[in-house]
């Protein structure tokens, strides 16, 4: 049995809106009277309607860049389905409600109404646990685990994206050796203060966000998406003023809560590429 | 055997076995709805077949490529990463863009996969030192200080 209108205009909210980041499609699943009885707390009340919608999944993607919703079930009376969804997502992003980057994992559970009216959502009413998936988040980690481990990688890259440089001091060995430094890098946590604010000086509003870490042992694997607009000048070439989107995956080692060894591979063809200075 | 030594064994034999020769393995290996994802310059991927497809196109260009694992890394979820170097010598025309050269490269490269529920690949990411490997064939000049 296909499912209802409804249900599948919430369906491909989940799926393709939160799980996706797709915000385009809203006004096809949103309807311009629609009324939210419960925006979770800092949600923008200026904006067009369909901005407001795009809010809550551009701050669960944002704190959580693998969020991944799964619907569990709908119930369909009238004009109104009731859901209950399963949230995962790893906190590798930006703060979530005050809280900075844990990288801890949460499950949570979220329960909702919502009315339908002309083939979209014009009402919602709902229930998502949050005070468990903050209970998850700030729970404490244990000395030497990978939780700990993935939470000092996870801290690492989030001073990077403040641009907190000095926080190293606090987390990264003294000696600590990286294996695959920039041409000149100079030897322990100096030299890396200084690889990273050359990317700062090229790109002020770089952002760097691992989208997995993967841990075992004492080592820790962050694959990452990088932006920043180019209005510095890299490695001697002049900026070029324009936005710009590489990958690199950095593994590191972790011993007694210190950053101790880094190895990273850069796809630094793409950025040279994007810059203007290569031919595609 | 656990489930983090299985994927331990399934990562160093898919590398065994292709830097032997043996392409076809990854249709073993890798599930059907595999998919791998471009980055570091690559077009996304369907299926085992499509990147069985671009292996080959690198065999052609590097007929005693091999990838030599350095680390691999088994998460307590459904991911694992290799860290490791390729090698090569250039002896056959690379994507139809670079005439053989004869060169002996290396580049390193770090891949993150996903297991199914079935234990097999169903994703796969990668970085690579691809700088590094169009200036070792000569393709690209360094940049500033970016040499090698």
């Amino acid at each position: 049995m296909a499912e209802s209108v409804g249900k599948q205009v919430y369906r491909r909210f989940v799926e393709e809106v939160i799980n996706k980041g797709n915000l385009d499609i809203i006004p096809e699943l949103y309807h311009p009277d629609y009324f939210d009885h419960s925006a979770p707390p800092g949600a923008p009340h200026g904006g067009t309607v369909f901005e407001q919608v795009a809010a809550i999944p551009k701050m669960f993607r944002g704190a959580f860049p693998d969020v991944h919703f799964t619907i569990e079930q709908m119930v369909e009376e009238g004009d109104w389905i009731s859901t209950r969804v399963t949230g995962r997502a790893q906190h590798l992003g930006r703060p979530f409600m005050g809280l900075s980057p844990t990288g801890r994992k949460a499950q949570w559970a979220s329960y909702g109404f919502f009315r339908i009216k002309d083939g979209k959502i014009i009402e919602h009413v709902g229930l998502p646990d949050i005070a468990s998936l903050s209970q998850q988040l700030t729970t404490p980690v244990e000395p030497g685990s990978l939780d700990e481990n993935r939470a000092i990688v996870t801290r690492y890259v989030y001073e990077v994206n403040m641009q907190n440089l000095d926080a190293f001091d606090e987390f990264v060995d003294p000696g600590f050796v990286d294996h695959d430094p920039i041409p000149g890098q100079q030897p322990g946590i100096p030299g890396l203060k200084a690889a990273y604010q050359m990317f700062i000086d090229a790109f002020p509003d770089v952002w760097f966000t691992f989208e997995d870490l993967i841990a075992e042992g004492d080592l820790v694997i962050g694959r990452g998406v990088i932006e920043g607009t180019n209005n510095g000048s890299f490695m001697g070439i002049p900026p070029s003023g324009k936005k710009i989107y590489w990958t690199g995956t950095r593994m590191f080692r972790v011993k007694n809560g210190k950053v101790t060894e880094g190895w990273i591979n850069l796809d630094m063809l793409g950025l040279m590429q994007q810059m203007g200075v290569i031919p595609s | 055997m656990s489930m983090f030594d299985d994927r331990r064994a399934l990562i160093h034999r898919m590398y065994d076995e292709t830097n032997n020769g043996n392409v076809e393995v990854l249709n073993e290996l890798l599930a059907p709805g595999f998919v791998s994802y471009g980055g570091a310059g690559f077009q996304d991927l369907h299926g085992p077949e499509a990147f069985i497809q671009l292996y080959r196109t690198f065999v052609v260009a590097f007929p005693d490529l091999k990838f030599h694992v350095q680390q691999v890394v088994v998460s307590d979820d459904d991911y694992a990463a290799v860290r490791g170097l390729q090698t090569g010598t250039h002896e056959g025309n690379f994507l139809g863009m670079v005439p053989a050269t004869c060169k002996g490269v290396e580049w390193s490269g770090t891949a993150i996969f996903r297991f199914d529920a079935n234990g097999k690949i169903i994703e796969r990411w990668q970085d690579l030192d691809n700088l590094s490997l169009f200036q070792q064939l000569g393709v690209i000049p360094a940049f500033g200080s970016a040499g090698g």
